[in-house]
């Protein structure tokens, strides 16, 4: 004979297991955590770093001097780009010890480590290609002029001139490509130089973005970001730049990729877009406590897929993962 | 098969047993194989989160679009009310039965609408629901009721599974009214790609039935 006094609690119990024992999911919420606060004491807005190794580090704000670390972000030394008096504008390594620094409109390269620069030329803006070619540019009226260099900054030559239509503004480097910008309110295309093929292209944008701040491409993906806070992307390989991402209207800043993983930053903003299965898309990436950033991010930079170092203000410098 | 068989057999060599044991029973307290239709109201309180914008919330059109200025997000709880009609249609059957008590089964399937106030209004649409109850039913007294213990899955805009208690308060003529209620909280959870898990949304289930048997 069964007996209901205890069956009936056993079975209670049983149910219950059965409705709440399986866990389904709502959403994934990409959080950032932070692996290492490398930031740098007394610091304001750090918005060009390079670390060409885990050890050795380099940062720049907008003053006419960089800082260095030797001991993974442990201590920052300050470093005097020979003797500019301008603000950094730019600063890229190939190496722990050769890089180059734009200061004002002054290109200056050091073969050791930073502890000497030397004058190469002037320009309106530099960079490094994902190929390690030393990249430097500088507009008149009519063209804009891109010289590479292969030797690590030691000598550049001149790759090739993007005509000019209007008023120069600025360039962005991505991947192998320099695109120019040029004062156009409603601007619907940018000029582009391969310093690899050496080829000039249009970028043909339609979405509505005043100004580009930076772009990156990699086989799997594509983003252009700026102002307004959109974010663009061509929804197949060969199609146009358009509307992808337009949660707010902050200012984004950077924007870089590990294969198919995206990660733009600016304003109190950082958005990711990440392929969940089949779809892709933008979301904004938060802290462990499910909030935006109230800081500013000025450049991020990926160094494996699910690391990257991010630069922001008061100092801030971060290795971090998703 | 072997144990779907068996089963069959254990349950018409019961029934056979129980009918013969209380034959002086008025008709409509004697708990018998039957159909039962029922008309079911319920209430879901529902507990909702997700990211909200915490800051100034002010709008600018851009182009076409309207897009949050300046937003600062955060995960924020919402509460919100559910509400559910459904019919169903289902079979009772007994187990077992002696002259003051019976133990069985009621399976039942049904079809009906759910609403929700603003909050959730996604979650509008048609439902199919399967709730399933072992019963034991108690006739020594001029109360007759019905414990109820089961189980159900509902197919909804976000379908769940509940463990479900209840009591049915039988009235002559083989009508009852039923009070059931969720045992368990259902909830969906929020992945955080650190690996931390947290509840994204949450359902409880209250209602009220009318039910009738044949």
């Amino acid at each position: 004979m069964i007996n209901y006094k205890t069956t009936f609690p056993f079975l209670l119990l049983l149910t219950v297991w059965l409705a709440s024992c399986e866990k389904k999911y709502l959403e994934i919420v990409p959080v950032l955590q932070v692996e290492q606060d490398l930031s740098i004491p007394g610091a304001n807005d750090v918005k060009y770093f390079s670390f060409p190794s885990e050890q050795i580090g380099y940062a720049a704000e907008n003053a006419s001097f960089i800082y260095k670390t030797s001991d993974g972000g442990k201590s920052w030394l300050k470093l005097a780009v020979g003797n500019a008096s301008n603000p950094c504008r730019g600063m890229e390594f190939f190496d722990t010890l050769n890089g180059m620094c734009l200061m004002g409109e002054n290109v200056y390269v050091t073969d050791n480590g930073g502890l000497s620069w030397t004058y190469r030329g002037s320009g309106q803006f530099m960079g490094i290609s994902t190929t390690g070619k030393g990249i430097m540019g500088f507009s008149t009226r009519t063209s804009c002029s891109i010289l590479v260099s292969t030797n690590k900054g030691k000598s550049f030559q001149l790759a090739g001139n993007i005509k000019l239509d209007r008023e120069f503004e600025g360039a962005i480097i991505a991947g192998t490509k320099v695109f120019v910008l040029e004062n156009d309110q409603a601007f619907r295309s940018l000029s582009g130089f391969d310093v690899e093929t050496r080829n000039q292209e249009e970028l043909v944008v339609f979405g509505r973005m005043n100004n580009p701040a930076a772009m990156f491409y990699n086989e799997y993906s594509k983003a252009l970001v700026g102002s307004s806070g959109q974010i663009l992307q061509p929804p197949s390989p060969d199609e146009s730049y358009q509307d992808a991402y337009f949660g707010h209207t902050y200012t984004y800043f950077s924007v870089d990729g590990y294969q198919d993983l995206l990660i733009a930053v600016g304003e109190r903003t950082a958005s990711i877009n990440r392929q969940y299965g089949e779809e892709s898309k933008w979301s904004e990436l938060l802290d462990r406590d499910g909030r935006s950033f109230p800081f500013t991010f000025f450049k991020i930079k990926f160094i494996n897929e699910n690391t990257f170092y991010l630069s922001g203000n008061n100092g801030l410098l971060w290795r971090a993962k998703i | 098969m072997k144990q779907t068989l068996l089963t069959c057999l254990i349950f018409i060599i019961v029934n056979f047993y129980s009918e013969a044991q209380h034959k002086n029973k008025k008709e409509w307290q004697v708990d018998k194989f039957g159909f039962i239709a029922s008309g079911s109201y319920g209430i879901l309180p529902i507990q909702l989160s997700g990211l909200t914008d915490v800051g100034s919330k002010v709008s600018t059109m851009v182009g076409s679009q309207w897009v949050t200025e300046r937003p600062e997000y955060a995960i924020k709880d919402t509460s919100a009310l559910m509400m559910n009609g459904m019919v169903h249609l289902g079979i009772n059957i007994p187990f077992y039965r002696t002259a003051t008590w019976s133990f069985g089964a009621k399976v039942n399937a049904g079809i009906g609408f759910q609403r929700s106030r603003k909050a959730a209004e996604g979650l509008n649409g048609f439902v199919l629901d399967f709730p399933q109850f072992l019963y034991f039913r108690n006739y020594k007294n001029k109360l007759d009721y019905t414990i109820l213990l089961g189980y159900k899955y509902t197919y909804a805009p976000l379908s769940y599974q509940l463990a479900l208690g209840g009591i049915d308060f039988n009235l002559k003529h083989n009508k009852a009214i039923r009070l059931y209620g969720g045992l368990n909280e259902y909830k969906y959870y929020r992945y955080f790609t650190d690996g931390r898990t947290e509840p994204a949304f949450r359902l409880r289930e209250f209602g009220l039935a009318y039910v009738a048997s044949f």
